[in-house]
């Protein structure tokens, strides 16, 4: 997503854990999946990326932010994780390859415009979300909204065993 | 078949094993090279045996006596042998082995599964996991006798 170079151009506001909102661009999202889909947990892979789910013949990554920004170290029992969106997005990675991945989201995404007078400087209180972020804009409704890198998102772990 | 890399992915060539055996144990399908198995023994023959950190028993597999293994669903050691584990799979190579109870076992020959890569965010220092395989539209996962074992190990360490 670049928003620098763009007078306005167009992202995806996501609802990803309490009142977190992040953004991705309007081409990096895919598919949005609602209801429970059967996923397959992976063994010692880190709790905020445990779970992949079949989509168009390809294996999915669910990267669960809400679990990863408030580091969570157990995952919820089945019965008190609440039903969430399922948003298919795609990135590449630095060698330009093209991969998919999936992100829990708490509500639908919900398409805005953003300007360059928009950008702004992330929050101190930002937290993990500067890991993972690229850059970040003022949205006059929620505030500071991080946009996602999604490459780093669904690069390497860096959870230690 | 070819050998499988991918792109966001752990980078590791994993090459197809000619024939797997698949481990089930609760939700988890767990899929080992065919060659590195040994033999199918029965729970019931393994004798128990604590001594080692993890192990819930011995079974002999030849002349010799391999530790034997009781794993959840995040292969963690597991003390008590749930009901549904009614097979000990002996895999090693040479002399040097163990045993891993599980609920059932099936043979898969190399076209019945489709590796895919790991992906590179699920791949944690200790990961057994190497691979992944769709069988059926069922995602299970490829690893194999050294990379349990090393993850054995580090159980062990910190037990």
């Amino acid at each position: 997503m670049t928003l620098m170079s763009d007078p306005s151009c167009s992202a995806w506001l996501l609802s990803v854990a309490g009142d977190v909102r992040v953004a991705i661009g309007e081409l990096e999202m895919l598919h949005i999946i609602l209801g429970r889909q059967r996923f397959y947990t992976i063994p010692r892979s880190p709790v905020y990326c445990r779970n992949v789910f079949l989509w168009q013949g390809q294996v999915i990554p669910v990267f669960d932010l809400d679990i990863f920004l408030h580091d969570v170290r157990e995952l919820p029992e089945p019965g008190d994780d609440p039903e969430r969106y399922i948003c298919v997005i795609n990135y590449c990675d630095p060698a330009s390859r093209v991969h998919h991945g999936a992100l829990l989201l708490r509500d639908l995404p919900v398409r805005i415009s953003v300007s360059d007078e928009q950008m702004c400087d992330l929050p101190d209180n930002a937290g993990k979300l500067r890991e993972i972020s690229s850059s970040c804009f003022n949205e006059p409704s929620t505030g500071p909204v991080p946009v996602l890198n999604l490459s780093r998102v669904f690069g390497p772990c860096e959870e230690l065993p | 078949m070819t050998a499988m890399t991918g792109g966001n992915d752990t980078g590791k060539t994993v090459s197809p094993a000619r024939g797997y055996m698949q481990l089930v144990i609760g939700t988890a399908n767990l899929l080992f090279p065919l060659k590195q198995i040994i033999s199918l023994e029965s729970v019931l023959d393994i004798k128990q045996d604590r001594t080692r950190p993890g192990q819930i028993g011995q079974i002999r597999v030849g002349d010799v006596r391999w530790p034997v293994y009781n794993l959840g669903e995040d292969l963690q050691f597991l003390d008590d042998m749930p009901p549904a584990r009614k097979v000990c799979v002996c895999m090693g190579k040479e002399t040097e082995g163990y045993g891993i109870v599980c609920d059932q076992v099936n043979n898969l020959k190399d076209g019945e599964v489709k590796l895919v890569a790991l992906p590179l965010c699920m791949k944690t220092g200790l990961s057994p996991i190497e691979a992944l395989a769709i069988r059926d539209k069922q995602v299970m996962c490829v690893t194999d006798f050294e990379a349990l074992g090393k993850l054995f190990d580090h159980l062990q360490e910190i037990c």
